[in-house]
């Protein structure tokens, strides 16, 4: 065998090292493309998200979250009525499998709009943050909904910069914040990484999840999965402190100061013609102690009876297609937490959108 | 252990296998260190440190044990105080942690000082006692063989070692429902095998004499020391003594090892993890297909998981001028399950077959009554179930045992039953080659269905998967 200097070796290595990572640099835009989702596996029905219920991927690289996704498969078909669902972790499904979640559920109503089939898609992600709906909306746009339906509540419109999703797609925020002129600092997010912060080296963990999410595909693909018993997690709180505070405002503050109920108007810029639906999501009304001063553990009644007084009157002001559905779901309908429904609750609630998806109906 | 671990011990290893004098020494040092170093946290570490005391015990039944199998004259003190000295002096200073409050790299929660001295002294103590009582030795060998046997038979019974937590809870004041059941004492399954090898080798007279500083090298050898390969003392030593040397065909050959072993383990391994056959993947599996391919994930999964922890100590013993024995050799690919076995966890199976299987057939073969078939029943049998066993004692495992040894013992009589009366096709070139390939798939699947019992929590799970692998549920 030839005698090989290991410093001749070391030197080599470390060129195709630097090669490699070059390489890598003009092909990473196109990473996040690569999926095996639509293509050898069918797309998912959610976007993935490791919620502790379920094993997954943690993804929530836009690219990928939505190359990962059923409604990028393929061309959209003419006879289809393309409804998107945008939100939370209420649209998400927590604690829901994919087929009971809301879109679902109202894909299983197999509702006709002017002689088209409507196919909803849920694109909810879990944790609150306007700037993602408003991103996640805006790379919705290419796969042509025929109607939104944004689902939020007092939470949604709460400061959530820090939100992990908008971290990770710091360009894309950006970008909306940019092109639609909304009045959020972006001064601690950057538009664009670094050549080291592109390199093979820097996106290794990236890689690792891309890796993942495909893998992930494979297993989603091969499974049905089990619904959750609901003696698995205790009941959504009936009884509470008195505590009249909500997120740090004291009772009677004005939350239209400093909360971002008028960037409802982006959402439309940013819908740009598309039908948009905002509907006030049900939550839980508590029956037990101290629910005279809360309505459950998220919300004191004084600061959601005002959220549901301003959007009320925003939406009349500003011409928005507001529907507020906050009480219609009883105790029963709600699985954890005080938003999170049960699949009977989603039922109800799909029945409660039908009627407004077919108002809708814009041929 | 993690990739940062092993990069650190990597680098280590190479300063340590360059070194042009006090190698072995530094070496004990190094595998001291790393034996406290990789202990997991346990969950009494607020009111006792198992994850001192573990690997303080780690170090002095492998002291006692050197006494026992070692030679009279190579337990001078001449000979054997630096490395005592390294051993004392390394237990106090991880003992004196809590004031360096090393979190991120060792435990913080050491015993007091006086506590550590006092078992010190005790240790020593026996120790003393035990070089000077020469006679009791074959009585002892004997006593420690089975304290071994017995201490493994509590670690691997999930039952016992959660009385024994829930024993702790109560006294300590903890729930017991609530204690974390995580518990292990880190190498004792590779460190019983080592001991019990010594020992047994002692008695027989054919142990090479070994210094203090050797044999717990030996012992304790950091590459080995979690996750095997099993070697052998006198071949060890031979390589400790006279290291091979380290030019720079070996050091890529070690390199590559090296990095051939994290990728198995930290990507093909870790990969497959996610799509692996699972307790909770089984009632939701769409059907029989989808089923195979998560089984064939496991499958992969464990030999890249097992056969890469095997690359990186290879190549981690090479760059410390040590040539640790193979531990797999194409497993998946071997014709029959004799031929698996001799090439999968070969180590393993060379011990069992040293200390279990040879004496055992020879004790039956002793009695001429017994015919050939009962006699490989018997053996078969019983060493893979005590392989299985050694892995956990749970029904599982008994059944892994079972499966195997089953196997084994079907296809000895197989191969007795058609030796002279295979077709003459099956002789020539392509005959050969397609009754290997044969060969290959029927024994790759029947490991493979063999996993399910491994790998999932109880028979009646692992069952559920087979009827599913075969479309019956």
């Amino acid at each position: 065998m030839q005698n090989i200097s290991p410093i001749r070796l070391l030197i080599k290595v470390l060129l195709f090292f630097l090669i490699l990572n070059i390489l890598f640099i003009l092909f990473a835009p196109y990473v996040g493309n690569l999926s095996i989702y639509n293509r050898l596996i069918a797309g998912r029905l959610r976007f993935p998200f490791a919620s502790g219920r379920w094993i997954d991927s943690s993804m929530d690289e836009l690219d990928a979250m939505f190359d990962s996704h059923v409604i990028a498969a393929g061309t959209k078909p003419p006879n289809e009525f393309r409804v998107v669902l945008l939100g939370d972790s209420s649209v998400w499904g927590e604690l829901l499998t994919p087929d009971q979640t809301l879109s679902e559920q109202l894909n299983a109503d197999h509702i006709l709009c002017n002689g088209r089939n409507v196919r909803s898609y849920n694109l909810g992600y879990p944790h609150p943050s306007l700037i993602k709906d408003f991103v996640i909306l805006a790379a919705t746009r290419k796969y042509k909904p025929d109607l939104v339906i944004w689902l939020v509540t007092l939470d949604t419109f709460r400061d959530n910069s820090l939100n992990p999703f908008v971290v990770t797609n710091q360009s894309q925020a950006i970008s909306v914040v940019n092109q639609y002129h909304i009045s959020f600092d972006t001064s601690s997010l950057k538009s664009g990484a670094s050549v080291w912060e592109q390199t093979l080296m820097s996106q290794r963990s990236r890689l690792a999840r891309l890796m993942m999410l495909q893998l992930y595909g494979i297993y989603w693909a091969g499974v049905v999965p089990s619904p959750v018993d609901p003696n698995s997690y205790p009941p959504v709180a009936n009884n509470f402190h008195d505590d009249p505070t909500f997120a740090g405002y004291k009772t009677g503050s004005d939350l239209s100061a400093t909360m971002f109920f008028s960037w409802v108007n982006y959402i439309y810029q940013i819908a740009d013609g598309i039908p948009l639906v905002v509907v006030n999501e049900p939550i839980f009304i508590s029956t037990g102690r101290n629910s005279n001063v809360r309505y459950d553990s998220f919300y004191p009644r004084w600061a959601y009876d005002q959220y549901r007084a301003i959007m009320n009157s925003d939406s009349s002001a500003d011409r928005w297609n507001y529907v507020d559905l906050w009480n219609i779901i009883s105790a029963a309908g709600f699985s954890d937490t005080a938003l999170h429904l049960s699949p009977v609750g989603e039922q109800k609630l799909a029945a409660a959108l039908i009627p407004i998806i077919q108002k809708n109906c814009i041929p | 252990m993690t990739i940062l671990q092993i990069s650190i011990l990597a680098v280590v290893a190479l300063v340590l296998g360059r070194l042009p004098k006090g190698r072995q020494l530094a070496l004990l040092a190094v595998s001291i260190f790393v034996v406290f170093w990789l202990q997991p946290v346990e969950p009494f570490a607020k009111y006792i440190s198992l994850a001192f005391w573990l690997p303080v015990a780690t170090l002095t039944i492998t002291g006692l044990a050197w006494i026992l199998a070692s030679a009279p004259e190579m337990r001078t003190w001449k000979q054997n105080w630096p490395a005592l000295a390294i051993l004392i002096g390394i237990v106090l200073l991880m003992d004196l942690n809590r004031h360096f409050k090393l979190t991120q790299a060792y435990i913080s929660t050491t015993p007091s000082l006086t506590l550590t001295l006092i078992a010190l002294i005790v240790v020593v103590a026996a120790a003393l006692l035990l070089t000077q009582w020469r006679r009791s030795h074959p009585i002892m060998r004997v006593v420690a063989f089975i304290t071994i046997i017995l201490i493994f038979i509590f670690l691997k019974t999930p039952q016992l070692i959660n009385n024994a937590l829930a024993f702790l809870s109560a006294a300590y004041g903890q729930n017991p429902d609530t204690a974390d059941a995580a518990f292990s004492w880190l190498g004792f399954s590779y460190l019983a095998f080592r001991l019990m090898h010594t020992i047994r080798d002692r008695q027989s007279g054919r142990l090479p004499s070994v210094t203090l500083a050797e044999y717990v090298n030996y012992v304790i050898f950091f590459p080995a020391f979690t996750a095997g390969p099993i070697d052998r003392l006198e071949r060890f030593v031979k390589d400790l003594r006279t290291p091979l040397p380290l030019g720079d065909e070996d050091l890529i050959d070690a390199g590559t090892r090296l990095f051939v072993g994290l990728f198995k383990k930290f990507v093909l391994a870790d990969l497959l993890a996610v799509i692996s056959v699972s307790d909770m993947l089984i009632p939701q599996v769409k059907g029989a297909g989808w089923m195979w391919l998560f089984l064939y994930a496991y499958t992969f999964q464990i030999y890249f998981d097992f056969s890469g922890y095997t690359d990186i100590a290879i190549g981690l013993g090479r760059l410390l001028g040590v040539r640790l024995p193979e531990n797999f050799a194409a497993p998946y690919l071997k014709p029959n399950l004799t031929q698996f076995w001799n090439s999968w966890h070969m180590t393993l199976t060379q011990w069992f077959r040293s200390y279990f299987f040879n004496p055992l057939t020879r004790a039956l073969r002793s009695r001429k009554q017994l015919p050939v078939w009962i006699i490989v029943f018997v053996t078969q049998i019983s060493a893979m179930v005590l392989i299985g066993l050694w892995h956990g004692v749970a029904a599982g495992f008994v059944m892994w045992g079972l499966w195997h040894g089953f196997g084994l013992f079907v296809q000895n009589r197989w191969s007795e039953f058609i030796r002279n009366r295979l077709p003459a096709w099956t002789q020539s070139g392509r005959g050969q080659m397609a009754m290997n390939a044969i060969g290959v798939f029927i024994t790759f699947n029947y490991v493979a269905l063999g996993w399910l019992f491994f790998t999932l929590s109880t028979p009646a799970i692992a069952w559920q998967a087979m009827l599913k692998l075969f479309g019956l549920a």
